[in-house]
């Protein structure tokens, strides 16, 4: 809502909306909306490059001093590459959008100074770089901004969502920084947090991992391999691993927090065989609610709410996985959790659960270090600054702490203003690393040549095929450019994340979210969940609002109630993913879901192989009015073979010969 | 005497819902002895957000419209109950009274807004009841308001004349004036719900390749008469907006530099976007 100030007249800022679907953005900022198909922005993108390029509305001087390789991608733009000029013309094939129409922004927006917002954070998100060509979206978004003069005053990108002027000098860890885990390999524990709060460390000696969109092939094929995401380096995304790793037993036990993995996972039929297989021998899941695959168990452990016991926490505290989340709000505000009721019926609190088994183990004063749960609490208080502002009592009697914000001349200058003007960095950042300078310590980006790159020199190191030095424009794998499987599913089904729910988090449950009629549809007494459709394409298809549609590829079947709309093109259909409810009518794979988890119709095959980036946010699909029928067919259960470790293959056999 | 109203600003609203949460928060499953009986969890939406698409893809909008109970000050639900079930009090807000009401299913339609509902389980009539309670021990706003992002929902007490001249100035509405009801909740920028909007793009074929034609001359007429004027921006487009629903036949006349004139006609029906109009 910070973005509101983009409104005042006095201002006159334009506004160009960029989306498959008339987002929430687009709705509350008017603007001139362009529908792109889904997964062909990247091509939008380069015609804009190459009218800037045709009519000289680029900054030829920032080109010069602050990037390499622009005659490279130059050349490609103008078709000296592959004979194809990459036109408004071009594009429109690709799109959808009208040629004249590209060509009129790309004309607006090299004659003017514009902040490009690629994206977004929070709720509504996950899209143009969540699907097949996301890769290219995100290069072609920096080679724009970098024609135009990244850092120069009125011209930036980011997504107008973080910025406060929070102070960050006030310490309190966020929710990755590794709390009470003593976990100083897998946390950001040991950057600040250890010194603050000296704990037992605690250490997982086994190095096995498991691709995360590949767990169901590694329980039931019994082997996956993958790359990994580790922000060290660029070089360590090419550090392939296997499972089962040498030297290790394979995985016969999950633990799992929580249903959401069928929910928020891609192609998640999988995880439904997955679960059956008998490769997993035993499957806890210690949960709150019983939903998602919680039903899929064989020990359930009822956990309580945050609600049911202390805690203390930041909104937004994202430290350690992500930096200065606190900044898509107006203040930080620090929370002190108070139990409003003891644990309903069963359930107790993770810790108390977590505490129980270790003392089973014979580890529960390791685990717990003899203190309850109130006591972490007040040791996490005193590690944070809070000490320094607020005393304990005070801070539990009134249950927050607003930290003032930054003193106006201690607020961080503007990104990238440093970069345009030639000299040392100067944000509050955690990357580069020293490491990550090719010259002169925080002078440059975190590339090998210090600027901007159209040709990566990284990518000339690496030969990726699916990656070129240059970004080019490359099809999506599941889009109209896929023959036959177009013809069967014709419709593109977006999957952001959902706009009233986290998650799973507030979806489900009986709760008050069922009565947002923008979210789900009470037909008949079941709560559906809503799938847009163009208003055209509804018609076509004899689909009224509220109808219950059945939405399918030939990994999954939903059931949904309609809702046509002129928020879509035609050929696009959107719904939120992160259904919590997971119901399917029958056998699970071998019936249709009513709870509205669209995530089992997405593809679960990464952006490129050498990648683990999910392209789920877009698959095809085929949609029509449900006629009742319950029956439908996975295809991850088309094979009546039972698939597990191949017979006689034991332990012993994996452990490589010395 | 100061007395509450409530104004919505239809352009700041964009269906968070934090509204409806917030009454569902404070209602469901809370007794207010005297203000209201519990709210049922599913099936009443005392906060009741309306939603208009206007035109088209790819030129469209939506409007979302926060609805409630209006605490009319002339109201049908009042001359409809019988044993003073219903009251107005001093500071303009009513009340059903969940005792007195009982049985009275009537009721839910003697309100022309349908904002009166029915609760099956307790067998009572019930509204939304401004926040009355909360209002009564010193809270200067509603839930609604207090959890409104955007300033779209706000609470204000004022005198009747200055309420009426807040609303002159600024233009406000009220649903269904036309009923005499004067509902207390106003409206702001009501237009981007209730009227429509002609638009169109406008493009021309210029050495081989077709371009936005920025700056034609764009008239709308209707029964002979110019009603308004305006010329396209760089992607061609213009918009006359604020036009009645369903008033009928209008004429669309397009001049550009060097191009022939062209006319097209729209019937309102609702929103229109003529999509690419090429010369």
């Amino acid at each position: 809502m910070r973005r509101q100030w983009l409104k005042n007249p006095k201002l006159g800022i334009k506004l160009v909306h960029i989306d498959p679907y008339y987002n929430a953005s687009a709705q509350f900022l008017p603007g001139k909306w362009f529908a792109p198909r889904p997964t062909t922005s990247p091509a939008l993108a380069m015609a804009i490059a190459y009218v800037w390029i045709k009519e000289g509305l680029y900054d030829k001087e920032y080109v010069a001093s602050h990037t390499v390789g622009f005659d490279t991608w130059k050349a490609y733009l103008l078709g000296e590459e592959d004979g194809i000029p990459k036109t408004p013309e071009w594009q429109e094939a690709e799109t959808g959008v009208p040629a004249k129409d590209v060509r009129a922004l790309a004309r607006e927006w090299g004659r003017k100074r514009v902040y490009l917002a690629p994206g977004g954070w929070g709720n509504g998100h996950g899209g143009a770089c969540r699907n097949q060509t996301g890769i290219q979206w995100a290069r072609t978004m920096v080679c724009l901004i970098a024609m135009q003069g990244l850092g120069k005053p009125g011209v930036n990108m980011g997504n107008l969502q973080w910025g406060s002027p929070l102070d960050f000098n006030f310490y309190f860890p966020g929710y990755a920084d590794g709390g009470m885990s003593g976990d100083l390999e897998n946390t950001s524990m040991p950057v600040e947090l250890y010194q603050r709060m000296p704990q037992l460390p605690t250490m997982n000696t086994p190095f096995q991992k498991i691709p995360r969109l590949s767990m169901p092939e590694a329980i039931i094929d019994g082997k996956a391999e993958g790359y990994p995401w580790i922000g060290k380096s660029i070089e360590h995304q090419f550090a392939k691993f296997s499972y089962p790793a040498p030297g290790h037993a394979p995985v016969k036990m999950l633990y799992k927090y929580g249903g959401s993995m069928i929910a928020t996972m891609n192609n998640t039929h999988r995880h439904v065989k997955m679960y059956q297989s008998p490769n997993l021998e035993f499957v806890v899941n210690q949960s709150i609610w019983f939903e998602g695959e919680a039903k899929f168990a064989d020990v359930i452990l009822p956990a309580c709410t945050n609600f049911e016991r202390p805690d203390i926490s930041e909104w937004a505290g994202l430290g350690g996985y992500g930096h200065h989340g606190q900044q898509q709000l107006n203040h930080r505000v620090i929370i002190f959790q108070a139990p409003a009721i003891a644990p309903m019926g069963e359930s107790k609190s993770d810790y108390w659960i977590f505490n129980e088994i270790s003392k089973r183990l014979g580890l529960a004063n390791y685990f717990s270090e003899g203190v309850n749960e109130i006591d972490w609490v007040k040791r996490l208080f005193d590690a944070s600054d809070l000490p320094e502002r607020i005393s304990w009592k005070e801070f539990i009697r009134k249950g927050y702490y607003v930290v003032p914000a930054e003193k106006e001349k201690l607020r961080a200058p503007v990104s990238f203003r440093w970069f345009w003007e030639n000299r040392k960095k100067d944000v509050p950042e955690p990357q580069p690393l020293p490491s990550d300078y090719a010259g002169e310590y925080l002078k440059g980006l975190q590339t090998q040549s210090g600027k901007l790159e159209f040709e990566c020199n990284s990518l000339k190191r690496f030969k990726d095929p699916e990656r070129p030095p240059i970004v080019k424009y490359e099809p999506s794998w599941e889009g109209p450019h896929s023959g036959a499987l177009f013809r069967k599913y014709p419709l593109q089904l977006l999957t952001p994340h959902s706009k009233y729910s986290y998650h799973t988090q507030g979806d489900g449950k009986d709760s008050f979210l069922l009565n947002i009629e923008d979210h789900r549809v009470n037909v008949g007494g079941w709560y559906y969940l809503v799938l847009r459709l163009n208003a055209e394409d509804a018609k076509a298809l004899g689909v009224k609002k509220h109808d219950l549609v059945k939405v399918y590829n030939d990994r999954g079947a939903v059931i949904c109630a309609a809702l046509p709309t002129q928020r879509l093109p035609r050929g696009v259909c959107h719904g939120y993913e992160s259904s919590a409810i997971y119901a399917p009518m029958g056998e699970p794979g071998k019936s249709v879901d009513r709870g509205g988890v669209l995530n089992l119709l997405t593809p679960h095959k990464t952006q490129t192989k050498t990648t683990h980036a999910t392209a789920g946010a877009n698959s095809l699909v085929q949609v029509e009015r449900w006629d009742g029928k319950t029956e439908y067919i996975s295809e991850a259960f088309a094979e009546s073979k039972e698939r597990g470790l191949p017979s006689g293959l034991r332990l012993e056999d994996r452990v490589p010969a010395q | 005497m100061k007395k509450w109203n409530m104004i919505i600003d239809v352009a700041e609203c964009t269906n968070c819902n934090l509204c409806t949460l917030a009454a569902m928060d404070e209602y469901v499953g809370n007794d207010f002895p005297g203000y209201a009986a519990p709210m049922p969890k599913h099936g009443h939406k005392w906060i009741n957000i309306l939603q208009k698409e206007r035109g088209q893809v790819p030129m469209m909008d939506i409007a979302y419209v926060p609805t409630m109970c209006n605490h009319c000050d002339n109201a049908p639900c009042i001359k409809a109950a019988k044993n003073g079930a219903i009251a107005k009090r001093d500071d303009g807000i009513v009340l059903i009274d969940p005792e007195k009401a009982k049985g009275q299913k009537h009721l839910v339609e003697a309100c022309p807004y349908g904002h009166i509902w029915w609760n099956e389980e307790l067998q009572i009539p019930q509204a939304w009841p401004f926040d009355a309670h909360l209002l009564d021990q010193g809270w200067d706003k509603t839930r609604g308001d207090q959890s409104c992002p955007t300033g779209a929902m706000k609470t204000v007490k004022l005198e009747d004349e200055e309420m009426a001249r807040l609303a002159r100035e600024q233009g406000f509405e009220v649903m269904k004036a036309e009923l005499g009801a004067k509902p207390r909740v106003y409206y702001k920028n009501l237009w981007r719900y209730s009227t429509c909007f002609i638009g169109g793009s406008v493009s021309a074929k210029l050495d081989g390749a077709v371009d936005c034609v920025e700056g034609a001359s764009v008239r709308l007429s209707k029964d002979g008469k110019m009603v308004a004027e305006t010329t396209t921006d760089n992607y061609g487009d213009f918009k006359f907006d604020k036009l009645a629903e369903g008033s009928g036949r209008y004429s669309v006349e397009i001049t550009a530099k060097g191009r022939a004139k062209k006319v097209l006609t729209a019937e309102l029906g609702a929103s229109i976007n003529l999509g690419e109009i090429q010369l």
